[in-house]
């Protein structure tokens, strides 16, 4: 490959509409690539929703800080149940994140979780670093 | 209470955000609540506009079968707070309150046309099973819709299924921000004497 990547399958549908191309371009930049919340900890919850099989069990692993399985519990409960987003772990999501970082990290799953939706209906699977804003 | 503060209006001072927030008080869909927690991370409420000007509001595919679309991933995902909401742009594009009645049966439902049920069959595929989205489905689409149409609405059916899925965890309710207007919300959400 040249000196210049590819752009990944995802942009290039929908590039099809510039302004929906413009709008996804904007939200990588300004809620996925920065923000409070530290890009590391916004991967691991795209893993997650990605169903990446070294995330998905994190109730069960030691590889992830209380901190890391505050936020994957709130992954799960956005992307399968949302009964799972009970005080307990309202309280462990306040205890460790302020507000701002909250809505930043909640928004930002939420952008995740329905592009990787779209995506798999249209047959496309991202992988790798391509994640963090499918 | 909702599980995340709704950020204080009078505390705003952003103007572009507080005019964000207007909007949403005067016209709804969205309604101020959620709008009011996004305020918390202002990037996150400014992006959120956008994508709802660009992709729901206007755009290529139109607002009438985007906001069926919506209303079906509120119904399908229990996000009561999405669903007792309505589009007043949708209403001026035709749509009558009897329309949202039977989304979730929509492939049985004779209220719905040919077009719309292919749509509501693509949000089914989005929100639930990408298996839903095989050749005949694809067929069904292209037959009704352009290449850029398809882009659009599926993006769009992402955003909302997105944020749905997150504003169910968040425990908000109408009313409770800056209520200055019924806008946008639906008849089981009016005072018995406005329905």
């Amino acid at each position: 490959m040249g000196g210049i990547d590819p752009v990944a399958a995802g942009d290039a549908v929908r590039a099809r509409v510039p302004d929906v191309l413009r709008t996804y371009r904007d939200t990588r930049a300004n809620v996925a690539e920065s923000g409070a919340v530290e890009r590391e900890l916004k991967v691991l919850c795209a893993r997650y929703l990605n169903g990446d099989p070294e995330v998905t069990g994190f109730e069960r692993s030691e590889r992830f800080d209380d901190r890391e399985r505050a936020a994957l519990g709130w992954a799960q409960a956005i992307a399968w149940d949302p009964t799972l987003a009970d005080d307990a772990l309202w309280d462990r999501l306040h205890r460790h994140f302020s507000e701002p970082e909250l809505a930043e990290l909640g928004y930002y799953m939420a952008i995740v979780h329905g592009q990787l939706h779209w995506l798999r209906a249209l047959g496309i699977e991202p992988s790798g670093d391509e994640v963090l804003a499918p | 209470m909702p599980r995340i503060s709704y950020f204080p209006f009078d505390q705003l001072e952003d103007p572009e955000l507080r005019a964000i927030i207007e909007h949403a008080a005067r016209n709804g869909t969205p309604r101020p609540e959620t709008q009011s927690v996004r305020a918390h991370a202002p990037a996150t409420l400014r992006d959120f506009w956008w994508q709802w000007e660009r992709t729901f509001r206007n755009g290529v595919c139109d607002h009438a079968i985007k906001e069926l679309c919506r209303v079906y991933v509120s119904k399908t995902v229990e996000c009561l707070y999405c669903g007792s909401q309505r589009s007043g742009r949708g209403r001026e594009q035709g749509l009558a309150e009897r329309d949202y009645d039977e989304l979730l049966e929509f492939e049985s439902s004779e209220r719905y046309d040919e077009r719309q049920r292919a749509a509501l069959a693509y949000t089914k595929a989005i929100a639930w099973d990408p298996a839903l989205a095989d050749d005949e489905l694809w067929e069904r689409l292209h037959l009704h819709f352009s290449d850029e149409e398809l882009v659009e609405l599926g993006y769009f059916v992402a955003v909302t299924f997105g944020q749905q899925s997150w504003v169910r965890t968040l425990d908000v309710g109408h009313h409770e921000v800056l209520d200055l207007s019924d806008a946008g919300l639906a008849p089981s959400e009016l005072p018995a004497e406005a329905r």
